[in-house]
């Protein structure tokens, strides 16, 4: 047995091959969700960098949704496919706790044992060695043997890349995708450029790392591969075991490839199962890291003068004469006759507030960049009333109410079998009544909010992503339990496009 | 009174046969999706019928050959009826 190959390393390798599989093609599924990447932060269509659909989208905003740009990758490609965003950003949450977790034995076993030193360059001499090489490379010619002791330099260069600058780049910016970390250190997002600069690094760090899986894969099998695949697969450097290796290396990626895309099918054969599956996995990281995050004011945080978005994305329009007559008639009587419904569910009473009473109620103003799912984002002024100061005005929490139900004049988009849609829903936990920035919004930018955008009251809860922050609302609730309501998944995104509870990542 | 000017919109709905799944409608939203003007688009399935909800901009009258020409383009589906806004 060869000592520079021991079982940690091969096993390490092997597991983090299942998992990058997993973390690309769900990647793939979010990003076909919004195939357009910015790096300008108010991410009007046609100021994109790049763009992977030929679908041309309106200038005029409110007349479309951001659901039409979304496109259907086969179970093949994504994970899991045919447009499910939901479930792909549950399997790349999976992937990426269990890859870091790996990536974390990995790196500390390499550095505990020493074997760090035959991947990191130690001398300058590297980039000549590493030029020639490349040189012999695009002779279609093969470095000789003796140059791999066991990597050659080039080798040395795009290892040491993949391990300590695109694997950290991804995860930094993987975690500036996150509404609760970038509300309680909105610093962070400020060092990144945006969130669309980010989310386009994560971009260009996936596609390097997928350069570099083809390039490396390709080469471990075309150069000196009788010294290779012993390696990898007996820690042996054993040539004559050569043709064992290669029919179990081959066989291993023909049954990793066989489960990634099983996984795919067996997701969409039952998306409820793996939903509960995959967000109680998931949950323990939101748990571990993300809960206790609590948003700070943008003022506290310097951020008051942070450039406004000239466009905003919606990905749900106005209710129509269909979906709600009485919301249209308020809307044209310019919202007089409008009240808040504020009941707790619980001991059957309620309450109803006009909107001149909604605007006497003590005043919150803060700049946030709101975040969908999908990947858009916007940066506005938000001004309102606290969720939790509207709610007071029933008295104190009701005993056992654990929830707050936030329903809309609009109704779903869509049901999650085509059942006729019902109000429009989100719960938030208790504990996201204590965020200052948990409000009842009645302006956006110092005007009244749009009406494509939630005229006249909407919610915002800015440790969320925006599936969360209910438009058009029309009912405030305390509740129990979410089960008791809808498909009993905590709203109409998590019933119908089986979202996460928790939108804090 | 909002001081912006939100276009204001309408749903004209269509009833669909040949759509039995959820990939059907899958399939039928990208393509209708392609069609101008078409800003919203929402499927509900009932006693065996299917009604497509497309939302748009209440001063443009969408092109029903266009939709029924994208309806058919994604498969055995058709458009067999039409109402207006509200029907």
């Amino acid at each position: 047995m060869d000592p520079d190959f021991p079982l940690w390393l091969r096993a390490t390798h092997l597991i983090n091959f299942v998992l990058i599989g997993i973390l690309l093609r769900s990647g793939w599924e979010i990003i076909a969700s919004l195939p357009r990447l910015w790096w300008r932060n108010d991410c009007a269509p046609g100021t994109e960098w790049i763009r992977f659909t030929s679908r041309k989208l309106p200038k005029e905003p409110g007349v479309y949704t951001s659901l039409m740009d979304e496109k259907s990758l086969s179970p093949i490609i994504g994970l899991p496919g045919r447009e499910n965003i939901g479930l792909a950003r549950h399997w790349h949450g999976f992937g990426v706790m269990l890859w870091v977790l790996n990536g974390i034995v990995y790196v500390a076993l390499l550095l505990g044992t020493g074997l760090w030193r035959r991947i990191v360059p130690t001398s300058w001499d590297v980039f000549p060695e590493a030029w020639h090489s490349f040189t012999v490379y695009a002779g279609f010619g093969m470095p000789s043997v003796e140059l791999f002791t066991p990597y050659d330099a080039l080798q040395k260069l795009a290892y040491t890349g993949v391990i300590f600058v695109i694997a950290p780049l991804m995860i930094l910016t993987g975690l500036a995708m996150s509404p609760a970390i970038r509300g309680r250190f909105p610093w962070y997002l400020r060092l990144w450029g945006g969130y669309q600069k980010a989310r386009s690094l994560h971009f260009l760090g996936m596609f390097a790392m997928c350069i570099f899986i083809v390039i490396h894969v390709g080469l471990v099998f075309i150069v000196h591969p009788e010294h290779n695949l012993p390696h990898m697969v007996f820690g042996a450097d054993d040539p004559s075991r050569y043709a064992q290796a290669f029919t179990i290396a081959v066989l291993t990626v023909a049954a990793v490839i066989a489960l990634w895309i099983a996984l795919s099918y067996l997701t969409l054969a039952n998306r409820p199962a793996f939903h509960r599956f995959l967000v109680s996995f998931t949950e323990i990281g939101r748990k571990l890291f993300l809960n206790r995050m609590r948003p700070v004011l943008s003022e506290d945080a310097g951020l008051a003068k942070m450039p406004l978005s000239q466009w905003h994305w919606t990905n749900g329009l106005p209710p129509t004469d269909d979906e709600s007559p009485e919301w249209i008639h308020l809307r044209d009587s310019d919202w007089d006759g409008w009240t808040l419904t504020v009941a707790d569910r619980l001991n059957g009473t309620e309450k109803t507030l006009t909107l001149d009473e909604l605007k006497a109620l003590p005043r919150t103003d803060y700049v946030a960049t709101h975040t969908c799912m999908q990947g858009w984002s916007a940066t506005s002024k938000w001004s309102g009333v606290r969720l939790s100061e509207v709610l007071g005005l029933l008295g104190p929490r009701p005993e056992g109410a654990d929830y707050v139900m936030v329903e809309s004049f609009g109704l779903a988009q869509k049901m999650v079998d085509n059942r006729p849609r019902e109000p429009f829903y989100a719960v938030i936990p208790v504990a996201e009544l204590d965020e200052r920035t948990t409000i009842l919004a009645y302006e956006r930018n110092g005007n009244p909010i749009e009406e494509y955008l939630g005229a006249p009251v909407r919610l915002r809860v800015e440790s969320n992503h925006g599936y969360k922050h209910v438009k058009w609302v029309k009912s405030v609730s305390w509740i129990h339990d979410y089960a008791e309501y809808g498909d009993g998944r905590g709203g109409t995104r998590e019933d119908s496009a089986f979202q996460a509870f928790n939108g804090r990542i | 009174m909002s001081l912006t000017l939100d276009p204001m919109l309408s749903a004209t709905i269509y009833e669909l046969s040949g759509l039995t799944t959820d990939m059907h409608t899958k399939r039928v939203k990208d393509k209708v999706y392609d069609v101008p003007e078409v800003g919203g688009c929402a499927f509900e399935m009932q006693d065996g019928r299917t009604f497509m909800f497309l939302k748009h901009k209440s001063d443009v009258e969408l092109d029903d050959d266009a939709i029924t020409a994208a309806v058919r383009s994604a498969g055995s589906f058709d458009v067999i009826g039409r109402g207006g806004a509200g029907a």
